[in-house]
């Protein structure tokens, strides 16, 4: 296990690269330029990600080359920090490798029941390859829901899956396969920050309350799209909600359960401790509203932690949302939206 | 040495002689104006001018051309231009539509040229393809597409292996193929929208590409040859456009500039309107230096509607006099420090020459060393010539009071027994005057710092009390901390002390006590209320009542005394400085004679550039602080206003 004096340089490294980061000058650059290759231009000669696109032709680069190399550079720097900060058999470290197998995992259910599952193989990636717990061109390789299971045999995945297997003719259940890939997925990492040999426990509560902020924001999230779009009812609500607890206690949630419509629900939230990041905003989307707190948490973790396991995790939080920015500027500008559009979908 | 006597100035004139009398004080470059109030009881006969400026538009296409141009903005003499407004603007329509042309036609030829490139740059890569090009886009039922696939999506044709398409890869780096696919025709559009979602980037082989490989690669650095002669020659064209007409852009840009920067003056301008009024006329006040007004009156003899009147400049009480230092050659470049702090009001004394000698003594003691002392004049010296800058002046007098306390202290670049043999020479003497590390020098160095600073802070308030009754504020002179009380005071303690400790005479009796320092103190306690007294000639209660006075006084005597104690503790750092210096300097050697023979000289002129910069820059640093905070405050408020005269800029700015 690394002592006090290296695991302060590994920080201060992170923090060193967080200084790097997209200002929001660049932002403002970017919204205003008209072509993916401008964009793909200013990020290879103004930006950090110089090194990642310096082979790149911006005239011709294709749109998704240009997010699998902003993708995987978020990739190659998590994986230099963490080279210095996790022991070998660490397994807390692969809790950003295991998000991105359940979004393969998600798309090749949806690409299932799509009739189209050999269209996977485009969301695979050699870097993910290396470090996945299952071999990812084998899933890309899928016909069936069996086919499925059995390359997810061994893994956190399958016991949660295991069951969901569709009826003859008829679809998988995407959402509950979701439930319970999340579920699994998050009971995995919270599991592993405990487990994890040497992490101070304020480390420990710090680093649960990244993901347990996350799960709960998904649950308001859950409530809101609900009441919105579909007008469930409580009980039906309260089945898909995540089994993870934050801020908000079993009362506030039966609030926000039995709102009559969605804007009571905003005001509920309003009144809880995730109301501030409410306000700041215009709240056209909830996801925006969820990235934004995501985002505000994460800042002040980096700045002010003093456990390097936790300014990493918050590191890599800043670093997918600027990713993201990217990409919805770069998904902007491909649509002719305007660049003061373009600058409100941006979090941060 | 003093500041510069003002004039006040008013211009009164007919309105159609308004623009020439603007230029003319904007390019006289002495003209300080002020905003005339507007009485009301004037009701609506005088009115503020609020016109647009109606060559902003033309000065604002004229340096767009430069900057098309790459022309540096820069003035020229515009007397010989015949061009009027009219002709100007034709000239700078027709001039900025032919540079236009240019970058329109250049753009068209670069991006052919990179075509051009990104087809060679295929081609290297295809060279192991002996089939000729035409054959390959001849083909009828068959479509083919070169380009490049990242190495990643390389590795997934596999799994696409059922669809209809011909795949051969030529040559490959660690990120991409280079590559060709074929496909039947009726399926080309299902294939390149796999290969696109595989990221494959399409590079276009020219349709004027022959050939194999080589002939085309061959024709196509041909072409490039070509289309890079006719870039050049165009850029040629293009600047010998520019060379022969950037004399005239520039005597217009000056007399636009010109034009222009005047008629922003039209703000202090105010113009008497109405019925009853013939003849509109304007009016505008200002102050100039009372040594220009001749000249200035003689600039507006052309217009024979425009007056020019010179009062006293003190005569309006509406304007505050603005304050132009004067000062002689030595001194001026220390204007730049008394500007940091403050200008002096006009009635007030320029803290100037008091600035530049203690200044460059002070600094000359904390930074004594012959050597160091004339590289800092040649490094200040070389900054003014290269940078016109304004510190490397001042660098220049305070190198040579480091080199002359250099001589002091006996030290050419930290080497201390250099000038041993000259001190025998001239002086007999054995050894230098001033060893600062000697242990029984150190003391007599900190205690000539200290009483540096005692002659420093009394010259200070000497000056003060002589402000304050030339400025007829007899109160302070006398019972203000920084007047005579204090004088008294102060001077007392010092005497008392200095009788005491070297001399051991103790003359703290109550003779001397009740008259030199209790009686000064309760004078400086007493302050606001005799002042006042003396004044309005009749002693008065305290607004705030006896009670809070006292409190308040109290507390203000207790730190009158206390900043007499730190102001005057503060010049050890004086002395501070000489010991560092040489400390610093017995350092380098140290480490130089750890170096060994070899790396000595190195080390030691590192160690010399790096004690001159980090030593100088804080001594220079802490001397003003020692200017401002111990002897400015007791004497100069700064509170003046400075003499802003409207120039002309030829530089661009944000406003540009």
């Amino acid at each position: 296990m690394l002592n006090g004096y290296s695991s302060n340089a590994i920080m201060t490294k992170a923090r060193a690269m967080y200084g790097k980061r997209l200002t929001a000058a660049d932002f403002q650059e970017l919204a205003r330029k008209r072509t993916v290759g401008e964009i793909a231009s200013y990020l290879k000669s103004q930006t950090y990600y110089a090194g990642e696109l310096r082979n790149i032709e911006e005239h011709m680069i294709h749109r998704g080359q240009l997010e699998l190399l902003l993708r995987r550079s978020l990739f190659d720097r998590y994986s230099r920090l963490c080279a210095y900060q996790y022991e070998k058999d660490d397994g807390f470290y692969k809790y950003l490798i295991m998000f991105q197998e359940k979004r393969l995992i998600m798309s090749a259910i949806r690409l299932l029941n799509s009739g189209s599952p050999q269209d996977l193989i485009l969301e695979v990636h050699n870097y993910l390859q290396q470090h996945a717990t299952f071999d990812l061109f084998a899933l890309a390789s899928v016909k069936s829901f069996d086919d499925l299971l059995e390359v997810l045999k061994g893994t956190v995945y399958y016991a949660g899956l295991k069951g969901l297997g569709p009826d003859e003719g008829s679809m998988i259940d995407y959402n509950a396969c979701e439930y319970a890939l999340n579920t699994a997925y998050y009971s995995r990492v919270l599991h592993l920050i405990e487990r994890h040999a040497g992490i101070p426990k304020k480390a420990q509560a710090q680093l649960r309350g990244i993901f347990l902020q996350r799960v709960e924001l998904m649950n308001l999230s859950i409530i809101y799209r609900l009441k919105r779009f579909y007008h469930t009812e409580a009980q039906q609500i309260k089945k898909q909600l995540l089994p993870f607890r934050y801020k908000l206690n079993d009362r506030q949630f039966e609030e926000l359960l039995n709102a009559r419509s969605e804007q009571e629900v905003l005001e509920l939230i309003g009144k809880t401790t995730y109301g501030k990041y409410l306000v700041q905003q215009d709240f056209k989307q909830i996801e925006a509203f969820m990235a934004n707190a995501q985002y505000q948490m994460t800042k002040k973790l980096i700045h002010f932690s003093e456990y390097s396991p936790v300014v990493i995790a918050a590191f890599m939080w800043q670093l997918q949302i600027e990713v993201e920015n990217i990409v919805s500027i770069i998904e902007g500008v491909r649509y002719n939206l305007s660049p003061s559009e373009i600058e409100a979908q941006l979090v941060g | 040495m003093s500041i510069e006597k003002m004039t006040l100035v008013n211009i009164v004139g007919q309105r159609r002689d308004l623009d020439a009398a603007l230029l003319q004080c904007a390019a006289s470059g002495i003209f300080h104006p002020e905003t005339i109030p507007v009485s009301p009881k004037l009701g609506d006969k005088f009115k503020k001018l609020s016109e647009d400026n109606p060559y902003a538009d033309m000065l604002k296409r004229v340096v767009d051309i430069l900057i098309m141009s790459g022309v540096k903005p820069a003035y020229r003499d515009y007397s010989s231009l015949s061009l009027d407004r009219e002709n100007m603007d034709d000239f700078i329509r027709d001039f900025t539509g032919r540079l236009n042309a240019y970058p329109q036609k250049i753009g068209a030829l670069s991006e052919e040229i990179a075509q051009q490139q990104q087809a060679l740059i295929q081609l290297e890569h295809v060279m192991s393809l002996d089939v000729d090009f035409d054959a390959i886009f001849a083909c009828q039922y068959l479509k083919v597409r070169f380009g490049r696939i990242p190495t990643e999506s390389y590795e997934k044709l596999s799994f696409y292996k059922e669809r209809p398409f011909i795949f051969q890869s030529f040559d490959h780096d660690a990120d991409y193929h280079w590559c060709v696919y074929f496909a039947p025709s009726e399926e080309i559009d299902m294939v390149d929208n796999m290969f696109s979602s595989l990221f494959f980037e399409r590079i276009r082989i020219p349709d004027y590409a022959h050939g194999t490989p080589s002939e085309a690669k061959a024709y196509i650095k041909q072409c490039l040859e070509d289309e890079n002669a006719k870039k050049e020659a165009l850029e040629k064209e293009r600047d010998k456009l520019i060379a022969e007409h950037s004399e005239l852009i520039l005597q217009i840009y000056s007399k636009l500039k010109c034009i222009s920067d005047s008629l922003k003056l039209k703000k202090y301008v105010l113009v008497m309107t109405g019925e009853d009024t013939v003849v509109e006329t304007f009016y505008m006040t200002g102050f100039i230096p009372q040594c220009e007004e001749a000249a200035f009156k003689e600039a507006f003899g052309a217009l024979d509607s425009v007056d020019i009147i010179y009062q006293p400049p003190e005569i309006d009480r509406r304007f505050k006099v603005p304050v132009k230092l004067k000062n002689n050659r030595f001194f001026r470049p220390y204007e730049q420090f008394v500007e940091m702090y403050g200008v002096p009001s006009y009635k007030g004394i320029d803290p100037t020459p008091f600035l530049a000698i203690t200044y460059t003594i002070l600094f000359g003691i904390m930074f004594g060393d012959l050597g160091q002392g004339i590289l800092i004049s040649i490094i200040g010296w070389i900054m003014f010539k290269w940078k016109k800058m304004n510190l490397g002046k001042i660098m220049m007098r305070i190198g040579v009071s480091s080199a002359v306390f250099g001589c002091l202290y006996g030290s050419v670049f930290g080497f201390e027994h250099v000038l041993d043999p000259v001190y025998k020479a001239l002086f007999g003497l054995d050894e230098k005057p001033i060893e600062p590390l000697q242990p029984d020098m150190i003391n007599i160095i900190l205690l000539s710092a200290i009483a540096l600073g005692v002659v420093l802070i009394l010259s200070s308030m000497i000056f003060n009390i002589i402000l304050n009754f030339k400025q007829k504020e007899y109160g302070k002179a006398l019972f203000g901390q920084n007047g005579i009380a204090g004088l008294v005071f102060y001077g007392s303690v010092i005497t008392a002390a200095v009788l005491m400790m070297m001399f051991n005479i103790n003359i703290l009796t109550p003779a001397f006590i009740l008259p030199c320092v209790v009686l000064p103190i309760l004078l400086i306690f007493l302050c606001e209320p005799l002042s006042r007294a003396i004044k309005k000639h009749k002693l008065e209660k305290p607004e705030d009542g006896i009670g809070s006075f006292i409190l308040e006084s109290f507390f203000e005597c207790f730190e009158v005394v206390l900043s007499f104690v730190s102001n005057t503790v503060s010049f050890l750092r004086v002395g501070g400085f000489v010991l560092s210096h040489a400390g610093m300097m017995l350092v380098v050697f140290t480490l130089a004679d750890m170096a060994g023979p070899v790396a000595y000289i190195p080390v030691v002129i590192i160690g010399n550039l790096f004690v001159m910069a980090l030593e100088g820059l804080i001594a220079g640093i802490q001397v003003l602080r020692l200017e401002f905070y111990e002897m400015f405050s007791r004497f100069f408020d700064g509170d003046g206003k400075e003499y802003e005269p409207v120039t002309i800029s030829y530089e661009l700015n944000e406003e540009n």
